[in-house]
């Protein structure tokens, strides 16, 4: 444990070399955050989406951008590691290469989602209010994203795995990506889909990380606490699951040529 | 004891082939063509605790193919591979404690971070304990002599400050075992014999087994004891470097610097031309076959107007040079 600490470390350090790097990753979930406030604000002039007020939704937009980026990308790291031939400095430590890259994914991403998080907050506060969450609820919210991104970063992780075999795994993460989108909740909640495509959509694994954590900041209830926490701890032991299959079956294929 | 035994090693794998052009990327998009390649075929030897050997090759002879699969990153296709009775791939956990890796033109560095916090982190990952930590990364700075700038970013080192510094990272652990891959590339004169400087006083405290790829002689002729060559993934040397030298000691070279040329080069029994400039000429001479004093007394009878003349021993370069034509 203390290693991956000591990862997660070593790499919020490196990421605290860029100031402004910092800054505009959280001034990317501002601009977004304020572009779809915009937007929602012109629909609910009409309408309302599902259970959510205007106030709530504005906050979903923002913490559901904000835990996307938390988890990080690991398929680009991974990738570019494996074309470079990098990874062979990670793969000859004795620590489990994925526990590695989560620390290393966490302490990249920790930074600019808190900045994110902060500024994006700031602006809906002076925007709409302040988010309707009880101080009562913040420790079991925090649990709750804390295993969202964890199941965010394990799905990105298993499909890094694929660079094993055809080096570069960037293009399956883009339509992932846009998968997120939509059936994550992450562009609205799933309650605007369609009653087949909901029903699906909140049984993916995309909707515990972003959907069900996301709609529990803003409509914070215990019984859906429960069932969230449920469905997540089922995802993150299939996930975890199939990762290490996917690993030990992927370093096997890995072929670093040259010096 | 053998510390590293390789038996039998070969490793294949496959590349993508594509003609060149737009055609040749469409062509490769929907017919993919892959050749198989064989970048270690049947590899054997075996290495004792505390030697230093260098493992050289020309490019794509399968030197860091080999020395990736002593890793245990790499998987060989078939074989067997013991490093202090463990088998790489399976035990590269533990055998990682053991192992120390030096990969030059791969740093394991954070490279916006100074040294410091790299070591702190391996000291983690490894698992010293405190104190240990503490007296051994003294003893490596000073051995190292990196104690100037171990608070410097790494993107702000030199090559050399950097490759010393990896040195300390790759040894923070106390391996018995070295793999060191090229470390001293790209860098100036100074900082190499600085390098090797350090790897020797190390492996002769510590008693730690090298292994070293490098293209460079100079590396081999100052840190090794035994020289391998790999050619085309086969070994096909493997003896001491005081029996390479002495072996192909017997060929000198005679560097004739000539007022005019007026014949062509001299053809006779254990005598050769090795390089013909305008009004230079370089005979190898073997002097199994040819005393050297004879072949002197032929070369001066046969060109009389003869400006200077040298007499040189065969470089290790040459020698080496020589072996991956021979195979």
């Amino acid at each position: 444990m203390n290693a991956y600490l000591a990862l997660f470390k070593v790499n919020l350090l490196e990421r605290l070399q860029y100031k402004w790097d910092l800054f505009l990753g959280g001034f990317g979930t501002v601009v977004y955050t304020f572009a779809l406030f915009h937007l929602w604000k012109a629909i609910y002039s009409q309408s309302t989406i599902g259970t959510f007020t205007l106030l709530a939704l504005s906050w979903y937009t923002l913490i559901g951008q904000v835990l996307r980026s938390a988890g990080g990308r690991p398929v680009n790291d991974i990738s570019e590691q494996i074309q470079n031939g990098t990874i062979v400095s990670f793969l000859n430590k004795p620590v489990q290469f994925l526990y590695l890259q989560a620390s290393t994914q966490y302490g990249k991403r920790l930074f600019q989602a808190l900045s994110g998080f902060l500024l994006g907050g700031v602006m809906l506060s002076f925007l709409i209010g302040f988010i309707p969450l009880q101080l009562i609820h913040l420790l079991p919210l925090l649990l709750i994203f804390f295993l969202g991104t964890y199941i965010n970063f394990i799905l990105g992780f298993s499909l890094a795995t694929f660079a094993f075999w055809i080096e570069d795994a960037r293009p399956i993460h883009w339509i992932y990506d846009k998968v997120i989108f939509i059936f994550g909740g992450f562009l609205f909640p799933l309650d605007i889909l369609p009653a087949g495509l909901q029903a699906i959509s909140s049984k993916l694994p995309m909707a515990y990380f972003v959907y069900y954590p996301a709609k529990l900041a803003v409509q914070f209830s215990w019984p859906l606490f429960w069932q969230i926490i449920g469905g997540q701890a089922i995802y993150i032991l299939v996930l975890t699951l199939l990762a290490h299959y996917l690993l030990r079956r992927g370093t096997k294929n890995l072929s670093v040529n040259g010096g | 004891m053998a510390i590293i035994e390789v038996k039998h090693l070969t490793k294949t794998f496959q590349t993508k082939q594509k003609q060149s052009g737009f055609l040749g990327s469409l062509q490769s998009l929907f017919h993919p063509q892959r050749k198989t390649v064989e970048a270690v075929r049947d590899l054997n030897f075996t290495i004792q605790k505390g030697e230093r050997v260098a493992f050289i090759g020309p490019n794509g002879a399968g030197k860091s193919t080999t020395l990736k699969m002593l890793t245990g990153i790499l998987y060989p296709t078939s074989g067997d591979i013991s490093l202090l009775g463990y088998t790489p791939q399976r035990d590269r956990k533990k055998l990682s404690y053991e192992l120390g890796t030096v990969f030059g033109q791969k740093s394991q560095l954070w490279y916006h971070l100074p040294p410091m916090d790299t070591y702190d982190l391996f000291a983690a990952i490894f698992d010293i304990d405190k104190n240990v930590y503490a007296k051994r990364l003294q003893k490596l700075i000073k051995q190292f002599d990196i104690q100037d700038f171990i608070h410097t970013p790494v993107r702000k080192l030199s090559l050399g400050q950097r490759m010393r510094c990896e040195l300390v990272a790759a040894l923070l652990h106390q391996p018995k075992i070295l793999l060191l891959d090229e470390p001293t590339i790209g860098l100036d004169i100074l900082s190499k014999k600085a390098l090797r400087n350090a790897i020797l006083e190390f492996n002769k405290k510590e008693k730690t087994t090298i292994l070293l790829t490098s293209h460079d002689v100079d590396d081999i002729e100052n840190v090794c004891e035994r020289i391998i060559i790999i050619n085309q993934g086969q070994l096909v040397y493997d003896k001491p470097l005081d029996d390479l030298k002495s072996v192909y000691l017997q060929k000198k070279i005679i560097k004739l610097q000539l007022e005019e040329r007026t014949k062509k080069p001299l053809k006779r029994k254990g005598i050769r031309v090795v390089a013909d400039t305008d009004l230079t000429i370089s005979y190898e001479v073997d002097t199994t076959r040819q005393p050297l004093q004879d072949a002197i007394k032929q070369l001066l009878s046969y060109h009389l107007n003869i400006l200077d003349i040298t007499i040189q021993e065969v470089s290790v370069e040459e020698i080496i040079e020589e072996i991956y034509k021979q195979k």
